[in-house]
């Protein structure tokens, strides 16, 4: 093929340059050997280059402008590449990006089976790049990370229970033989093998190396950054009772007092081991999956496009289309990209970006934006942006940067658990320091048996079931009320929200225009809504269809409709019965010849209250005019006040203007109203109040609340809104009934406090029975003292007996989860 | 008995035309191609596709990924 002495190439520069400084780049473009000609386009987002290839390249132009100080808009992307087996193929694959005209350069990895591709994203496509690897010989499997993110962490999710599954079922067995061996006076029935130490160290064995084996990787990973968790704790308990009771097996001898058998805390280990868990199975059914957000925002985007080129209209694939491009539109479709309209007109629905469920008219040089939809005209548009330029874009990036931005929140079970290590390390060793020094002999024997037995003791086996049990209960019981809590951490945050945010349009209200005012002068109120609704009754616009269902409510009869025609963005005309009846708003009455004024005072009043006015006409006589507004949502005053009275904030977050806004929020009486807000602004609004200190909880339904969604401590979505509002969110209030974010902090209350109930109770029994294990008891009453009464539990001189650690161990979980099933029961 | 680092592959080598790489001939990982009556071996996809295209500039000498 000969070369091109010609190439035009179009360069997007970042950021749109100030007309000064636009000589400046044109000229430092034309000084490049090789270039013929550049100018600006699109208010100097672009610039338009002819070169001759065999003189000079993408990449010296890219150069040269960054040199000169501007910034000519490249992008980078890590591709899976399939079918690479050697580091040939590695050069193979380079060749094929480079070749694709676009891209500066190209770096495979061969071990990671990736490609890292610098490009020029007007002029580089996907496409391009997957046909010209596949040329060569390989394939490209897709973008590295994103998309498949969530599906990585269902199966990561799922084999995590399957594997906690094994074990606890596993782990049972064992651990019931160990208990059926380890007290005799309990179960004299066990065959005496059973009772054997080294069987029951047998049996422990594998259920404290191979089911607690996370335990030590845990404590092990937590120690290297100098912390202690509850997994340092576990792992401390149980080791101190396996290690020392296999060293009692091994020697007896050693630990014999003449005052005392030995005694052996294998089912003490195992029993520890499997409580815990079972705590982390429940945990691990209950755990939260990551939001599907960002994966439900991509998919807005329509998968194909149709475009003009070269006055032919082909269908493309969305990702294809360039800045430039001409795109055409018809009713029904989705906007594949943002650009201005250079042909037609049509009503489009923006609810998405705007929150604005009314359709927003649009004509020649109106913006258009991607994933919005078109009603019902045809139109053509010239792309603007495209990709990671578009509006919807921009939302994706808040979404995933807020996402990205929030902190974990530590588990109260593993600070409580940070303070005990410690504690517990000092009265063991005290422990040990005081009968060694003081206690009689063998002081050595002494000191170690009640070392190891404050040290067992002192593992509070509930531990593990404290939060996961109360948490379990508590999502339940939302869900039963229509809250559906997606993270454990919504859960126990909720209590602390100071502020709640919330969306106007289809949160406070329904989001569907319903007729609020229905005025004339001359004729009825009937027979104004009949009047209307007979030219309405076809009407899929939503001022129409309020108007018809406004007259079914009413029970007005609508006579047959003989003519209809609709002019979008003005109104309706319509024959009936003789009658000629006009239907629509005030621009449209002035160009149909009706005259307005005559009621001025009613159409003021509706301005006021941000209702839209529209007006019906009869034979070209003005006959009346209807207001129609957005529904506040019955239980909204209700939900509000209940919040105000416990103490929280309420501000109104919309983006629709003053005048309705501040109307809905004075009938609702909340305290702050932000109005005209676009949805970067709105997540920046909640970061402005959480940078004061305050806990935010956000309330909204639509994709464009969606970055306030996921900035906010607590994100709420209806279930009546959008599927990205609900993904974004934590919690989902299935109805869209606002009375659940009063619930959903109650909740939040009655669970944390279970919480804390559960770790006390998993703490008091075993921390109880502590100076018991230090030997105080033999202290007083020393030898052969005992009363009667305690020598069940306390054996004959007041040691510890691994009885009562297994009755602390039993009771204290048991007490958890009862008093995790008494939330249940109330309210 | 068999030492790793010590012994030939069982089995014969080719070279493959394209990068100069010793590749199997029982399995080779690249594939294989036919040219005028001889059959070539390959690393990789890629040197078969290459050499596909332009057999004679590889055989020549005239073409050649460098590694």
């Amino acid at each position: 093929m000969p070369p091109k002495t010609s190439k035009t190439i179009i360069l997007p520069i970042a950021p749109a340059l100030p007309s000064a400084e636009e000589l400046d780049i044109i000229k430092t473009l034309q000084l490049i050997n090789g270039v013929n000609s550049a100018i600006l386009q699109e208010e100097s987002r672009f610039a338009e280059i002819t070169i001759d290839p065999q003189k000079t390249s993408i990449s010296t132009l890219v150069q040269t402008l960054e040199h000169s100080g501007f910034t000519a808009q490249t992008e980078e992307i890590t591709l899976n590449i399939g079918g690479m087996t050697c580091a040939a193929c590695v050069v193979h694959v380079e060749n094929a990006l480079t070749e694709v005209e676009g891209v500066l350069s190209a770096n495979v990895n061969l071990a990671t089976e990736q490609a890292r591709v610098h490009y020029v994203p007007t002029m580089a496509t996907l496409p391009a790049l997957t046909a010209n690897v596949d040329d060569f010989g390989y394939t490209v499997e897709g973008i590295a990370g994103d998309l498949d993110s969530s599906d990585q962490d269902r199966l990561a999710r799922t084999s995590e229970i399957k594997a906690l599954r094994k074990k606890l079922a596993i782990g049972s067995v064992f651990g019931v033989l160990v208990i059926l061996g380890s007290f005799k006076s309990l179960f004299p029935w066990v065959p005496s093998p059973l009772q054997n130490w080294f069987t029951l160290w047998a049996l422990a064995t594998p259920v404290q190396f191979w089911i607690g084996w996370q335990f030590y990787t845990s404590a092990w990973a937590a120690l290297k950054h100098r912390t202690t968790n509850m997994n340092t704790l576990i792992a401390l308990g149980t080791s101190v009772a396996y290690l020392y009771s296999a060293a009692v097996t091994m020697y007896p001898k050693l630990f014999t007092l003449d005052t005392n058998t030995a005694h052996v805390y294998f089912d003490t280990a195992v029993m520890i081991t499997m409580f815990i868990l079972a705590g982390r199975y429940l945990e691990a059914r209950a755990k939260g999956r990551t939001s599907e957000a960002i994966r439900n925002l991509m998919q807005l985007q329509p998968p194909t496009a149709f475009v003009l080129r070269n006055n032919q209209e082909i269908e493309v694939s969305s990702k294809e289309v360039i800045p430039g491009d001409i795109i055409l539109i018809r009713p029904g479709n989705r906007i594949p990209v943002d650009g201005v309209i250079i042909h037609g007109t049509s009503s489009i629905d923006e609810s998405m970006l705007t929150g604005e469920s009314l359709p927003v008219h649009k004509s020649v040089d109106s913006p258009v934006f991607a994933a919005t939809l078109n009603y019902d005209g045809h139109f053509r548009f010239r792309a603007t942006k495209v990709g990671a330029e578009t509006a919807l874009s921009q939302i994706i990036k808040l979404v995933q940067d807020a996402q990205g931005s929030k902190a974990p929140v530590q588990r109260i079970a593993d600070r409580v658990s940070s303070y005990f290590i410690p504690s517990v390390i000092f009265i063991a060793l005290a422990t040990f320091g005081v009968w060694f020094i003081a206690g009689p002999d063998p002081n050595l024997t002494y000191s170690l048996l009640n070392l190891v037995a404050v040290l067992v003791i002192a593992c509070p086996c509930a531990l593990g079931l404290a939060t996961p049990t109360a948490i379990m209960v508590g999502t339940s019981k939302g869900a039963e009320s229509g809250i559906l809590i997606r993270t454990a951490e919504a859960l126990e945050l909720s209590r602390k929200v100071d502020i709640i945010v919330l969306d106007k349009t289809g949160t406070l209200t329904t989001g569907t225009p319903k007729v609020t005012d229905v005025s004339s002068n001359l004729i009825s109120t009937e027979a104004l809504l009949r009047l209307a609704a007979t030219a309405e009754q076809g009407s899929e616009h939503p001022l129409g269809t309020a108007i018809t269902a406004a007259a079914q409510d009413q029970n007005i009869t609508i006579p047959e409709v003989e003519e209809f025609t609709a002019i979008p963005g003005k109104g309706i005309t319509a024959a009936s019965q003789g009658k000629l009846i006009h239907v629509g708003n005030a621009a449209f009455m002035e160009e149909q010849n009706c005259k307005t004024d005559l009621l001025i005072d009613e159409v003021q009043l509706l301005a006021l209250q941000g209702k839209t006015p529209i007006f019906v006409a009869q034979d070209h006589t003005i006959q009346g005019v209807i207001g129609i507004a957005d529904s506040i949502k019955p239980e909204a005053s209700e939900s509000i006040r209940s919040l105000q009275a416990s103490g929280h904030t309420v501000i109104m977050l919309t983006g629709d203007n003053e005048q309705t806004a501040r109307k809905i929020a004075n009938d609702l009486s909340i305290d702050k109203v932000i109005s005209g807000v676009l949805p970067d602004e709105k997540a920046k609004e909640i970061q402005g109040l959480q940078n004061q200190g305050k806990v935010v909880a956000m309330v909204g339904d639509g994709i464009n609340d969606a970055p306030a969604l996921a900035q906010a401590d607590v994100g709420m979505a209806l279930g009546t809104g959008t599927d990205v509002a609900m993904e974004t969110a934590e919690v989902t209030l299935v109805q869209g009934d606002l009375r659940g974010i009063m619930k959903t902090l109650e909740l939040s209350k009655a669970t944390m406090r279970t919480i804390k109930q559960n770790l006390f109770w998993a703490f008091a029994y075993n921390t109880a029975l502590v100076p018991i294990a230090t030997g105080l008891l033999y202290l007083i009453f020393n030898d052969k003292t005992v009363p009667d009464v305690l020598k069940p539990l306390l054996g004959d001189f007041g040691f510890l007996n691994p009885m009562a650690a297994a009755a602390a161990m039993a009771i204290s979980s048991f007490t958890v989860v009862s008093n995790s099933l008494r939330l249940q029961r109330r309210k | 008995m068999k030492i790793p680092f010590f012994s030939k592959p069982s089995g014969n080598t080719a070279v493959d035309p394209v990068c100069s790489m010793d590749v199997s001939t029982d399995n080779a990982p690249g594939g294989t191609h036919e040219y005028n009556g001889e059959t070539y071996y390959f690393c990789g996809p890629g040197c078969r596709v290459a050499f596909s295209k332009e057999p004679e500039a590889y055989l020549s000498g005239e073409k050649r990924i460098e590694m």
